[in-house]
C-alpha cells in the first residue's frame, strides 16, 4: 500500500471517531453559556465542554559562533474537549519562528505550523486509559513538560533531545494505580509513525541542526513506570524504548532514569539515558543532567545544571553547565536569564539567553 | 453577687466550651445525597482532588471543588491532604493543564460549595463539619490542621 494512502486511512479513523462523538452530545440552547476566561487556565466553554488555551514564549539569545537574536519560537494553542467523562480530545498546534529578529533584520517569512499532539483518549476505568494519536514520548521527565513556561531553563538538557525523539504517533495504554499515600503512573506505547504521521522524517532537533538526522521515529515501541511519593513531592522514573529512527538503518534500544525531589525551598532533579545504537555505530549513546533550583527571595529562583552527553550517532560529546535565574511573578509567567559553558560549541554553545513565557 | 459571677463563669465557660467542640468537628468531605461513592479514604480523596482520578469504575465523572486559594478552609484541607500549602500546588498544575486537565473549580465559600456539590453529579467538596445540611452527604471527616478553627458561629470569609 502506498505510504500516503497508509497515512490518510489513520488520519481519517481518529476524524470519524472524533465525529461520531460530536454527533452524540446534546443541543445546546447558548453554545457560550457560562464562559469565562482565567488567565493560565484558558477559555473555558462549559456549554460545548471545550476549553481552548496555550503557551508562548520570547526568546533573546547571545550565543557563541551564531547572531544575537530575538525571536517569538512557541506559540502554542490547545484544544480539550471532554464530550463525556470518558472520552476527552486534546490538540496542540504550535506555530513556530512566528518572527525573528537578528543582524539581517526582521523575519517573519519562516513561518511554520507544526501539530505538536492530537490524540484522543477514553478512560476504560479508573486505573486505565487508552490514547490513540500523536503524543509526547513518555521518557523521561522533561519532554513530557518540555514547555518554556514549566521548566526552569530556556535551554534544554542534551540528553532530553538526543536521546530518543519528542513524539510519537500510535496507540497507548496508561493509568495510575494508587498505592495508599503513593502512587505508580505506568504506560505502555507502540508507534507507527511512518505510517501515521504525514510529515515523517521532517523533525528537527530544537536548539540545533543535526545534519541528516531526523528526530522521528519510524517504529517504536516502549513503556515507562512513574513513582510518587513522599506526598508526591517526590518522584522516581525508568523508561525503555526499542525503535527506528527514520533515515537511519538499524534497531535502536534506549533506557532511562530520572528523578525529583521538592524540599521545602529546594528542588533536585535529573535525567539520564543510554542507548544502544547497534552494530553499525562504534559507540553507544549515553548521557545525563542534575539540577538544582533554590527559591532566593518571593518568586526569584536560582538555577544551576550540569549535564554531559555524548553522541555515538553523531560522533560528538559535550559537557555543559549553566547558572539561571528564573522569577515566576504569578504561577502562570516566567521569566528566565541563564548562561551556559560547555566543551563543545557544536552540540552547546556557550552564551547568554533569556526568555519571557506565559501560560494563556 | 457572688452568684452572678459564678453564673457569669459558667456560662463562658459553656460558650468556650461550645465553641472549642465545634472547631474540633474537623473538615466534612461531601458528595451529592445519590453520589456513586459510599465510602472514601485519605488518598483516594488526595487522588480526586489531584485530578488523578477523574471518573469512577462506573463512568461516573467526579468533580472535585475548591474553595479560592486564599480562604483559609482552602488552606487547611490542601495542608491535611496534601501537606502543602494551595500555593505549593500551582507547579502540579501548571504541568497537569500542560496536559490538558484543568484544576478543580473555585467556588467562593461554603455555602457556594453546599450549593455547587448538591446541584452537581459526581461533585466533591469541603466545608466545616458544622455547615453540613440536608441538602449534602457527608462522606468523611477530616482533622483540622493545628492552628485552624471553624465554628459555625464564624462569619464566613470568602
Amino acid at each position: 500500500m502506498h505510504s500516503s494512502a497508509r497515512q490518510c486511512r489513520g488520519l481519517t479513523a481518529l476524524v470519524a471517531v472524533v465525529a461520531a462523538l460530536l454527533g452524540t452530545g446534546p443541543a445546546q440552547a447558548d453554545p457560550l453559556a457560562g464562559a469565562h476566561y482565567e488567565l493560565g487556565r484558558g477559555l473555558q466553554l462549559p456549554a460545548m465542554n471545550l476549553i481552548f488555551s496555550g503557551y508562548s514564549a520570547l526568546r533573546a539569545s547571545h550565543v557563541e559562533g551564531q547572531d544575537a537574536r530575538l525571536d517569538l519560537r512557541d506559540f502554542s494553542l490547545f484544544t480539550i474537549w471532554q464530550p463525556s467523562p470518558r472520552w476527552q480530545a486534546f490538540s496542540e498546534i504550535e506555530i513556530e519562528n512566528l518572527f525573528v529578529v537578528d543582524g539581517r533584520g526582521l523575519n517573519a517569512s519562516d513561518i511554520e505550523i507544526a501539530v505538536e499532539r492530537l490524540y484522543l483518549d477514553y478512560a476504560v476505568k479508573d486505573t486505565l486509559t487508552l490514547r490513540a494519536g500523536r503524543y509526547l514520548t513518555p521518557f523521561g521527565r522533561w519532554n513530557q513538560v518540555h514547555a518554556d513556561p514549566l521548566v526552569w531553563t530556556v535551554s534544554r538538557p542534551l540528553v532530553t533531545q538526543l536521546a530518543i525523539p519528542d513524539h510519537g504517533t500510535g496507540a497507548a495504554l496508561m493509568g495510575t494505580l494508587n498505592l495508599g499515600a503513593d502512587s505508580l503512573d505506568y504506560t505502555l506505547y507502540a508507534d507507527d509513525s511512518v505510517d501515521f504521521d504525514p510529515v515523517n522524517g521532517d523533525a528537527d532537533f530544537e536548539d540545533f541542526n543535526a545534519a541528516g538526522l531526523s528526530n522521528d521515529f519510524r517504529r517504536a515501541g516502549g513503556a515507562q513506570l512513574r513513582y510518587h511519593f513522599f506526598g508526591e513531592r517526590a518522584e522516581l522514573a525508568a523508561s525503555y524504548a526499542s525503535y527506528e529512527f527514520t533515515g537511519i538503518a538499524g534497531h535502536l534500544q534506549a533506557a532511562g532514569l530520572d528523578g525529583l525531589l521538592r524540599w521545602h525551598r529546594l528542588e533536585l532533579s535529573g535525567e539520564f539515558a543510554w542507548r544502544d545504537n547497534g552494530r553499525r555505530f562504534e559507540h553507544n549513546d549515553w548521557g545525563g543532567f542534575t539540577q538544582a533550583v533554590v527559591r532566593l527571595v518571593g518568586q526569584l529562583h536560582g538555577i544551576g545544571r550540569l549535564e554531559h552527553y555524548r553522541s555515538g550517532i553523531l560522533e560528538r560529546e559535550a559537557s555543559r553547565a549553566t547558572l539561571g535565574l528564573s522569577w515566576r511573578p504569578l504561577p502562570p509567567l516566567n521569566f528566565k536569564l541563564e548562561y551556559s559553558a560547555s566543551t563543545a560549541r557544536q552540540l552547546a554553545p556557550d552564551g547568554v539567553q533569556m526568555s519571557f513565557s506565559m501560560l494563556f | 453577687m457572688r452568684i452572678a459571677l459564678h453564673s457569669l463563669c459558667v456560662g463562658l465557660l459553656l460558650v468556650v466550651l461550645q465553641a472549642h467542640a465545634r472547631a474540633d468537628d474537623g473538615l466534612a468531605v461531601i458528595v451529592p445525597p445519590g453520589h456513586v461513592l459510599t465510602t472514601l479514604d485519605a488518598p483516594t480523596l488526595a487522588a480526586i482532588f489531584r485530578r488523578k482520578l477523574r471518573v469512577t469504575a462506573d463512568g461516573q465523572a467526579l468533580v472535585p471543588v475548591n474553595l479560592r486559594l486564599t480562604n483559609p478552609l482552602r488552606t487547611a484541607f490542601s495542608l491535611t491532604v496534601f501537606g502543602l500549602e494551595p500555593a505549593a500546588m500551582e507547579t502540579y498544575w501548571n504541568e497537569r493543564y500542560f496536559h490538558g486537565v484543568q484544576p478543580p473549580p473555585v467556588v467562593s465559600s461554603a455555602e457556594a460549595m453546599l450549593r455547587f456539590v448538591a446541584a452537581t453529579d459526581g461533585a466533591i467538596g469541603y466545608v466545616p463539619a458544622c455547615r453540613v445540611d440536608p441538602r449534602v452527604r457527608q462522606l468523611m471527616t477530616l482533622p483540622l490542621p493545628a492552628g485552624f478553627s471553624f465554628g459555625c458561629d464564624t462569619p464566613e470569609r470568602p
